[in-house]
């Protein structure tokens, strides 16, 4: 269905904007025996005096280290040391909620935007700024570019890929992918960035 | 050590230049054009007379009223109500809270009428605040434990059931002598939170569920892009996911039957041997006094396998009767047409999936094959729940832990029958489900991206689908 509400909104609606900070190359084999590490060659027993905690918690307790979770609003921008990330709004937006802890797969929600309830200017719409910690997600992906692939290869029946996922250079590497569903445009970009001068970069 | 490797996920939701939309969508209301949708034996169930005999020998048992002594003896000596079916009565037995004035017009709130119907001492017990007469069934919880003052100490978490009424001042009580708990100064210290009864149709489905089915479903909802991302709770016992109850906190139907009969009855049985004090009586009290213990005078467990009983239900004691009446139970069955029409309610489907409410109230899963009677076995469950705990934010939060599930974390809600229940949420907080979706977007909660597209980017007209679809079910 497309009402005359749903047809304005095409050429705006519903992007998205993937990027992967890759710290190093690499992945964890997926676990196939239950758990049962005993006969991995990567099998490592805990250090001593470890502290197991549940899920995915932040990995410092200083007040210098960025978390990953550990980003704020202000001036009209997000800002996260951790993932070096500034993400400029658009006027009048706001975050009204805050999100949800980090998940045990890994999944950080640092910012939910929406414009402000006075905004009548820039209208309605909300931006999801999330990260996906690759060691502990249950997607079967290493970097971003299967990360995003696998995206869309579970769309639902409403979606589609209206562009193939396509890398592409800005000042880092990148990659970019455009999907479309009925109710607006979701286009989609994914890209590895280098915070550190390494040199399995392009790998 | 291998450094953390993530993918950042900026998402532009939606950018719109349009004015406001004018909010003009309504819940259709308990649906009752079609007939109760619920309650019935599972087709595979009816057509075996041994089973049937099991079903209808655990209903009439959900049904009866228990007392402390005499027939059905048990009762108390703290207690929520005397029944399960007085509870878990809308559209059926097995359901919900029940009403009125609302159809099928099962009857006023049964809480609010114990003293009515003698079943508690109006002298010894009064009604609590939150119990009403056109309110829904609760049961209530003090999150924390009070200190020496009376104000609630955050660093002595409590959350057990703290039950309404006592047998105390009934002829059948003896010498008894017990008082409610302080719900009015839990009130004032805002140290108290409510459940509702959750409906059972279907809960034999639900158990049949292999968890492999669970996890695979997990991981194929992961890469949302809209803020979910949930867990499971699991069995202490056996590390195995649970499932049933608002936290997901008990395993499996029979321990399900068990607990409520020990915690919302006071009826000991064969899983929960002892009778239950309440939460600060067992751990900072002495437990129950002498003169309230074994007031049925049988011994316990109150509730037991009967080795004198001549048929399978006469052998069966009461929690297995329950656990066979929920296994057998079906699922509720969905209109295709009614409310708002079949293209309404197809279209309202679609859009429930679309804008993401589908990630965790998943619309069906496939149950393992079944040893207990074929309909329950490689079986669709439109239960539309992943089984997953998600945190719901502050809005919602009871700080009440259970199990794996945190202060803040439930377990997705099933939706299937809600089309004829009349509460929502874990305490019955809704009657209207536009105030149910609402509560879903709060600080904290995985659910606020979507329902912010709910809000922000349907119109009302596509907005009503999805209340059409929703009251379909």
């Amino acid at each position: 269905m497309h009402t005359p509400l749903l047809r304005s909104l095409r050429p705006l609606a519903l992007s998205a904007i993937l990027l992967a900070l890759t710290q190093t190359a690499g992945s964890w084999p997926a676990p196939q025996d239950g758990g049962d590490f005993s006969q991995s060659p990567q099998a490592r027993p805990l250090p001593t005096d470890a502290l197991m905690v549940k899920g995915a918690w932040a990995s410092a307790s200083d007040s210098v280290t960025p978390l990953p979770e550990g980003g704020s609003l202000a001036d009209n921008a997000y800002t996260n040391q951790y993932f070096a990330l500034i993400y400029v709004l658009p006027p009048g937006w706001t975050q009204k909620y805050y999100g949800p802890p980090p998940s045990d797969s890994g999944y950080y929600v640092l910012a939910q935007i929406r414009p402000a309830a006075t905004n009548k200017v820039t209208g309605r719409g909300t931006i999801l700024i999330a990260a996906q910690d690759l060691f502990f997600t249950l997607v079967p992906a290493a970097n971003a570019f299967e990360f995003i692939n696998y995206a869309e290869g579970k769309l639902q029946a409403d979606y589609k890929v209206e562009r193939a996922l396509t890398p592409v250079s800005l000042m880092v590497a990148a990659f970019f992918s455009a999907i479309g569903c009925a109710l607006c445009h979701t286009p989609s970009l994914t890209a590895q960035i280098q915070p550190y001068p390494r040199a399995d970069h392009h790998r | 050590m291998k450094p953390a490797k993530f993918v950042l996920l900026p998402a532009v939701l939606a950018l719109s230049l349009l004015p406001e939309m004018v909010f003009a969508q309504t819940d259709p209301g308990v649906r009752s054009d079609t007939g109760v949708n619920a309650g019935q034996p599972l087709a595979s169930v009816t057509h075996n007379a041994n089973d049937l005999a099991f079903f209808q020998s655990g209903l009439a048992q959900f049904s009866e009223h228990q007392t402390v002594t005499g027939d059905n003896p048990g009762l108390g000596p703290r207690f929520n109500m005397d029944s399960c079916g007085a509870c878990h009565s809308q559209p059926a037995p097995g359901g919900t809270s029940p009403a009125s004035a609302i159809f099928p017009n099962v009857g006023p709130n049964p809480q609010s009428q114990v003293i009515a119907n003698v079943i508690v001492n109006g002298a010894t017990n009064t009604i609590p605040y939150f119990v009403l007469a056109n309110g829904p069934v609760r049961e209530a919880r003090f999150p924390f434990f009070f200190d020496q003052f009376g104000f609630p100490n955050p660093n002595a978490p409590n959350g057990g059931v703290e039950d309404l009424f006592t047998v105390s001042g009934r002829a059948d009580a003896g010498a008894c002598s017990l008082r409610q708990p302080s719900f009015n100064a839990a009130r004032a210290t805002n140290n108290i939170i409510f459940r509702i009864p959750t409906p059972v149709f279907g809960a034999g489905l639900m158990a049949n569920i292999d968890d492999s089915t669970l996890l695979a479903n997990r991981g194929a909802q992961a890469n949302n892009n809209l803020g979910i991302s949930g867990t499971f709770n699991h069995n202490g016992n056996d590390g195995t996911i649970s499932r049933f109850g608002w936290k997901a906190q008990n395993k499996s139907l029979m321990i399900f039957a068990g607990e409520a009969y020990n915690v919302e009855m006071g009826i000991s049985n064969e899983l929960f041997t002892q009778d239950r004090p309440l939460p600060g009586e067992d751990q900072f009290g002495s437990g129950l006094l002498a003169n309230c213990l074994n007031l049925a005078g049988t011994g316990y467990p109150e509730d037991i396998t009967h080795s004198d009983g001549t048929s399978a239900s006469t052998v069966t004691s009461d929690v297995g009767l329950f656990n066979a009446f929920m296994q057998f139970l079906d699922q509720p069955t969905p209109s295709t047409t009614s409310p708002g029409g079949a293209a309404s309610i197809a279209n309202g489907r679609r859009l429930f999936s679309a804008i993401g409410c589908a990630l965790c109230h998943t619309p069906s899963l496939t149950t393992q094959p079944s040893k207990l009677t074929s309909g329950l076995g490689n079986a669709i469950a439109n239960l539309f729940s992943d089984i997953e705990i998600h945190h719901m934010g502050a809005r919602l939060a009871d700080n009440v832990s259970q199990g794996g599930a945190g202060g803040d974390q439930f377990r997705t809600a099933p939706l299937w029958g809600l089309g004829q229940r009349i509460f929502f949420l874990h305490d019955g907080r809704c009657s209207d489900l536009l105030c149910a979706i609402e509560a879903h977007e709060s600080n904290g909660g995985e659910a606020t991206t979507v329902e912010a597209v709910f809000d922000q980017l349907l119109t009302p007209s596509q907005q009503q689908d999805i209340l059409n679809f929703l009251r379909s079910l």
